[in-house]
C-alpha cells in the first residue's frame, strides 16, 4: 500500500498534467481536453453550455472552462485522497491550482484594451449626446404675433390671453 | 540582509512602483484626450476608461502596503532594525500620499479638459442660434440654463434653451472649480491628513483643517460663481451646505467636542 506521501506526489503529478494540458487549450478546450476529460470519466457541458460560460463567465483568453477543469482535477485526485489519512492537502493543492490557473487564462487587462473598449463603446454609449441648443420665439396662439416681453399677459396685437 | 541593504531593495521597489504609476498616468491622460475627440461631448465612455486606468493605479498603490506586511517589515524586524523599519514605512506612505494626490489632480485635470471642450461645441451651437421669427443672429454668449433674449431685429422674445452638451457642462462642472482651486485643495488634504494621522489630535490640528475646509469651499464656491452668477446669492447657504458633513465629523473627536464645538461657519 503507498503511503501519504506517495499518493501525495502522485496527486500533485496529476494535477499538473490536467492543468498543463488545460492551459494549452484554445478558449474553452479542443479535442485533446475532451480526450482527457473521457479518460478521467468527466461528462463535459454541452456545447451550447460551454458557448455561454465562455460568453457570460469570468471571461478567459485560453485554456479550458473553469468548471471543468475542476471536475477532471477532483476525478483525479478523489481516489487518491480516498485512500489517504489526510487528503485535504491534496485537496487544497487542486483548489490551488484552479485559482493560479484562473489567474493564468483571464485576459489581461491593459492600456489599450481599456481604450479599445472605451472606444467601441462610443456609438452605443447611454450617455451619446443628441439634440443641439434651440431658440423659440413665444407667440400668441391667436395672431401668431411674437411676444416681446413678460410685463403683459395679453397679446398687445389681439388682446388675447397669453 | 543588513538594514542598508534592506533599505536599498525597498527603495527600488517604491521608485519602480512610481515610475510604473508615472507611465500609467501619461497613458491615461493621452488616451482620454485621443478618446474626447471622438465622443461629441459624451463621457461616458471617458469615464469607463478612466476608471479602468485608476483601479489598475490603485492597485499599484495597494501593492506598496501588501508587499510591506506581507514581507518587508518581518525582515526589518528580523535583524531588530525597528527605527529603519518605521523610517522605511515613513517613505512609503510618502509615495501613497503622492499617488492618491496625483490620481486627483490627473482625474480633475481629464475632466476639466472634457468640460472645457464641451463648452466649446456648446458655444459654437449657441452662436448659430437664429431668431425663430425672423431668422436674425441672437445675442447669446455660452449660456447654461434656459434664458430668454430679445432679438435685436425684431424684438421677439427667444427662449435660448442651452442644449445637451451645455448641461452636461454644468454636471460635470464641478472639476473645473476644483482644478481652479488646487492648491487650496491640496492644503485642505493636507490639513485633513494631519489631523487623521495624528495619535491624539489636538483642537489646533482640527482648527487648522476646519480652516482649510472653509478657504477651499469659499474658493470653489467663487470660481462656480464666475461661470453660473445666479449661484451667487446662495453663498452662505451654499457654504454651510458644503461645510456640514465635514463638521459632523468634527463632532466624533474628543478634543473638539471638549473645547465645546468652536464652529467659525454656523449651522444650517
Amino acid at each position: 500500500m503507498a503511503s501519504d506521501a506517495q499518493l501525495l506526489e502522485t496527486g500533485r503529478r496529476a494535477i499538473a498534467s490536467v492543468i498543463n494540458l488545460a492551459l494549452t487549450c484554445p478558449a474553452g478546450g479542443d479535442a485533446r481536453w475532451d480526450a482527457m476529460l473521457g479518460q478521467l470519466g468527466v461528462t463535459p457541458l454541452a456545447a451550447d453550455e460551454r458557448a455561454r460560460h465562455l460568453r457570460e463567465g469570468p471571461g478567459q483568453s485560453r485554456g479550458a472552462l473553469l468548471l471543468e477543469l475542476r471536475w477532471a482535477l477532483e476525478a483525479a485526485i478523489e481516489p487518491l485522497c480516498e485512500h489517504m489519512d489526510d487528503g485535504y492537502v491534496l485537496r487544497t493543492a487542486a483548489d490551488q491550482a484552479v485559482r493560479d490557473y484562473v489567474g493564468a487564462v483571464k485576459p489581461k487587462i491593459t492600456t489599450s484594451s481599456i481604450f479599445a473598449n472605451a472606444m467601441a463603446g462610443i456609438a452605443t454609449s447611454p450617455g451619446r449626446i443628441t439634440g443641439a441648443a434651440e431658440a423659440a420665439a413665444d407667440r400668441c396662439s391667436c395672431c401668431g404675433a411674437p411676444r416681446q416681453d413678460r410685463s403683459s399677459n395679453t397679446c398687445r396685437y389681439c388682446g388675447e390671453t397669453l | 540582509m543588513s538594514a542598508d541593504a534592506l533599505d536599498a531593495r525597498w527603495d527600488g521597489f517604491l521608485a519602480k512602483i512610481r515610475e510604473r504609476f508615472d507611465e500609467l498616468m501619461r497613458e491615461s491622460e493621452a488616451g482620454c484626450a485621443e478618446l474626447l475627440k471622438h465622443t461629441g461631448g459624451d463621457t461616458v465612455p471617458l469615464s469607463n476608461a478612466w476608471q479602468g486606468m485608476r483601479m489598475r493605479a490603485l492597485g499599484l498603490q495597494s501593492k506598496i502596503g501588501d508587499t510591506w506586511s506581507e514581507s518587508v517589515q518581518d525582515k526589518f524586524h528580523e535583524i531588530e532594525a525597528y527605527d529603519r523599519a518605521d523610517a522605511a514605512w515613513a517613505r512609503a506612505e510618502a509615495v501613497s500620499d503622492q499617488i492618491e494626490i496625483d490620481l486627483e489632480r490627473i482625474e480633475t485635470k481629464i475632466f476639466a479638459d472634457a468640460l472645457r471642450s464641451m463648452l466649446s461645441m456648446a458655444a459654437q451651437e449657441q452662436a448659430a442660434l437664429r431668431c425663430s421669427q425672423c431668422g436674425a443672429e441672437l445675442p447669446v454668449g455660452v449660456v447654461l440654463a434656459v434664458t430668454e433674449v430679445n432679438c435685436r431685429h425684431c424684438g421677439a422674445l427667444n427662449t435660448i434653451e442651452p442644449g445637451p452638451r451645455a448641461r452636461m457642462a454644468v454636471a460635470l462642472s464641478h472639476y473645473l472649480w476644483q482644478e481652479a482651486c488646487w492648491p487650496k485643495w491640496l492644503a485642505r488634504w493636507q490639513a485633513e491628513n494631519a489631523a487623521k494621522r495624528a495619535r491624539n489630535v489636538t483642537l489646533a490640528q482640527l482648527q487648522a483643517w476646519e480652516a482649510a475646509e472653509i478657504d477651499y469651499w469659499t474658493a470653489w464656491l467663487h470660481e462656480r460663481a464666475k461661470l453660473m452668477p445666479n449661484t451667487a446669492r446662495d453663498f452662505d447657504k451654499e457654504l454651510r451646505g458644503r461645510l456640514h458633513q465635514f463638521y459632523g465629523s468634527l463632532e466624533r473627536e474628543p478634543a473638539w467636542f471638549k473645547a465645546g464645538a468652536p464652529r467659525r461657519v454656523p449651522p444650517m
